[in-house]
């Protein structure tokens, strides 16, 4: 077991109400899951107790340090290169110059956009940019990879490209992907467990067991999108 | 494979971000003659002065009176962003900003020519009149750029500082490669405001003898605001004119050659 929550609750500002509450779950090293639920529900707080950027408010977390996470927009920066914005998360890393830039172009490769080592993050088109978040994620080696909504903002062709670069670094790198989202299908196409969220609850927890590469008009893939639905 | 800035310790801030080819006659010609023209108006401030006879003086001491205010206001605006930043990031603190936003916000509030006299004197007795100029301009272009920075340091997006956060991006490196490079389109836009507003209070500041007991033009300091004060008085139109002319000329070049070339390459910085 890599992560688990025991009875976790989150309260952001007194007399507010909650924004997290008696959550509890665990995720296994190397696995794929995924948080499915509507604005507000409480996905986001849950990543931020992972990542360490909150802290819980009651109960017990187990997490480990080096959890990266890849924003929907807005990480990279704009004043650098594709390469020195993989570079960056490198710069404490106690290896050589020469090895800071191997890393970060062997990790550009990986996600096939190598070539766009000098382009400027305006250059880029929004798969593009999350191939670069996703690069720079994985140069520094982490453990957990949390994903938050990456696919929301892209077109349909580039959407199914990441998804298959998504599984394939998830298997090559042994990771364990968390993925936020509110696209149910998104969900069954990629992860092997799903938690619905609503009302700053878990509500259920869905196991997804189809195998790689799976088939959206399947039946039984449409019948778990419908059990995670009446979930929510 | 190309060598990434991070590791060529030989490059500037500047150069470090790749200068586009339309910037580099900016960068190679421009600033450097600026600075020329700037040192040029300090060394006249710094010479030895002769007593100047504004019914005599011509359209070259409007020209060389404006270049002497220049260099004035470049010095209060070094020392001001000098100030500026420091303050701006102690306000960013979360802990200091409950308390250190009002303070600044009542600061920037107190109208400094009333205290101007006091000022003046205190320096003119201390034997460094140009200290006085340069420190009202300092005070009058201060606010404006520490406003402009936190305002530049609160529109950092979330996500950077939490990209920060993970990656464990601290101190420095998150000084040099993440804050400073972040505020450089409010404070290029905030160092527009405060030149203009160092231009307003030229006049002010240079015509010392107005806040000296039995004050002669003597007490004066060299400057296209002391220049166009002295003309009138001595009644030379032409001169008042000349001086009007150069400083419009002035802000005209200054605002085309460094202000809207700086706003343009402050894009790149936006996010």
């Amino acid at each position: 077991m890599i992560i688990e929550f025991k009875n976790v609750s989150k309260v952001f500002q007194e007399g507010a109400g909650d924004n997290l509450v008696d959550v509890s779950f665990s995720i296994e090293r190397g696995e794929f899951v995924s948080f499915v639920g509507a604005s507000g529900s409480g996905k986001t707080t849950v990543m931020e107790l992972i990542v360490g950027a909150t802290e819980k408010t009651k109960g017990e977390i187990i997490r480990p340090k080096n959890t990266i996470m890849v924003f929907q927009k807005d990480s990279l920066l704009p004043w650098l290169s594709v390469l020195e914005n993989v570079i960056l998360v490198l710069l404490n890393e106690k290896i050589s110059e020469a090895e800071k830039i191997k890393i970060a172009h062997e990790k550009l490769a990986l996600l096939q956009i190598e070539k766009l080592a000098d382009k400027y993050p305006h250059e880029l088109s929004g798969g593009q940019t999350q191939r670069v978040s996703i690069a720079r994620a994985l140069a520094v080696d982490p453990e957990v990879l949390i994903l938050d909504e990456p696919f929301s903002a892209l077109d349909e062709k580039t959407k199914e490209e990441l998804h298959k670069d998504i599984l394939k670094t998830w298997k090559e790198h042994d990771l364990t992907i968390i993925m936020i989202s509110h696209q149910i299908e998104e969900v069954v196409l990629l992860s092997q467990r799903a938690f619905a969220m609503s009302a700053k609850k878990i509500s259920a927890e869905i196991e997804i067991p189809f195998a790689y590469p799976r088939n959206a008009e399947d039946e039984m893939f449409m019948k778990k999108i419908v059990e995670i639905r009446r979930a929510l | 494979m190309k060598q990434s800035y991070f590791f060529n310790k030989k490059e500037s801030y500047l150069s470090a971000v790749q200068v586009p080819a339309r910037f580099r006659f900016y960068f190679t010609v421009a600033v450097p003659a600026m600075i020329i023209l700037v040192t040029l108006g300090v060394l006249r401030i710094a010479g030895e002065l002769p007593m100047l006879d504004y019914r005599e003086a011509d359209i070259h001491t409007a020209v060389v009176a404006t270049l002497a205010t220049l260099a004035r206001l470049m010095i209060a605006y070094v020392l001001a962003i000098v100030v500026a930043i420091p303050l701006a990031l102690l306000a960013e603190k979360s802990n200091a900003k409950r308390f250190l936003l009002p303070v600044y916000d009542i600061a920037q509030s107190i109208p400094i020519l009333i205290f101007f006299p006091f000022i003046a004197l205190a320096f003119v007795k201390l034997g460094f009149s140009e200290g006085a100029a340069i420190f009202i301009l300092f005070i009058a272009m201060l606010w404006k750029l520490v406003f402009s920075i936190i305002f530049g340091l609160n529109s950092l997006p979330n996500e950077i500082k939490q990209t920060a956060q993970m990656y464990n991006i601290t101190g420095v490196n998150y000084l040099t490669k993440i804050l400073l490079p972040a505020i450089i389109p409010q404070l290029t836009i905030g160092s527009i405001f405060a030149f203009a507003d160092g231009w307003n209070f030229v006049i002010v500041a240079e015509v010392l003898h107005a806040y000296i007991p039995n004050g002669v033009v003597a007490n004066d300091l060299f400057g296209v605001g002391s220049t166009m004060v002295g003309a009138a008085s001595a009644g030379n139109e032409t001169l008042f004119v000349y001086s009007l002319i150069a400083v419009v000329s002035m802000v005209i070049v200054l605002n085309l050659s460094v202000w809207q070339r700086l706003l343009a390459y402050a894009e790149r910085f936006k996010f």
